[in-house]
């Protein structure tokens, strides 16, 4: 008798683990808006890659809330990159946004709270 | 982390080379390395982000030679054995079962 079915499956595959947040957070930043990505060299886990800190960039387009991905390994340090308002626990939530360097159209840089694999 | 995962911009790694034709799994035991991730994703044993971290602590020289699903086996074992799901005396016991076998008598 199998432990688990197709059908199990499937609905488990679209829903379990996701990374999007149904929370309403006003995001910090808009599209157009000119930003800076954080320096940041934290032990654990980010999405932040090196090539892209420090560097200037746009706001391309708001993807909306998730997670944030370094405060959700376990047992590491949370970094405030998140939006801190009152009631909300900090660093754990994110609004994505995209960034596009000036004048560099169609390169695009993500700065996310998650991203694909 | 600064890990060697974190390659984008690096010199002298040569060109990504594409396959054609590439198959889904290039062997059957990629396909269960997947699946017993996402068994364990879906789960809740762990969570994306903590798979992510758990590949990127792979040792530098070992992350390079290693395949895509190689890293995701290592993740998906340093997590379970992190977590407590299997205990490490387990893991080397069941290894030295298999080890014991003929090639290719292995089971999923």
């Amino acid at each position: 008798m199998p432990v688990v079915d197709l059908e199990l499956v499937r609905g488990l595959y679209k829903t379990a683990g996701a990374v999007r947040l149904k929370l309403d957070i006003a995001p910090r930043f808009k599209p157009g808006d000119h930003v800076v990505a954080r320096n940041i060299n934290p032990p654990g886990h980010t999405r932040l890659p090196r090539y892209i800190r420090n560097k200037r960039g746009f706001v391309e387009r708001d993807h909306g809330v998730f997670h944030l991905p370094d405060a959700r390994v376990a047992g590491q340090v949370q970094l405030l990159r998140g939006r801190e308002r009152s009631g909300e626990p900090l660093g754990t939530a994110a609004r994505g946004v995209r960034i596009r360097p000036p004048g560099q159209h169609g390169h695009r840089h993500g700065l996310r709270g998650t991203a694909q694999h | 982390m600064n890990g060697i995962h974190d390659m984008g911009g690096m010199h002298g790694l040569g060109p990504v080379v594409r396959e054609e034709n590439e198959p889904v799994f290039h062997e059957e035991w990629e396909g269960h390395a997947l699946a017993l991730a996402r068994a364990m994703l879906g789960g809740e044993h762990f969570n994306l982000d903590e798979f992510r971290h758990a590949v990127e602590r792979i040792e530098p020289s070992r992350y390079l030679r290693s395949g895509y699903y190689e890293r995701w086996l290592e993740g998906t074992i340093t997590l379970l054995l992190e977590k407590g799901i299997i205990t490490r005396e387990e893991f080397d016991a069941r290894l030295s079962d298999l080890a014991k076998r003929p090639r290719g008598q292995g089971e999923a």
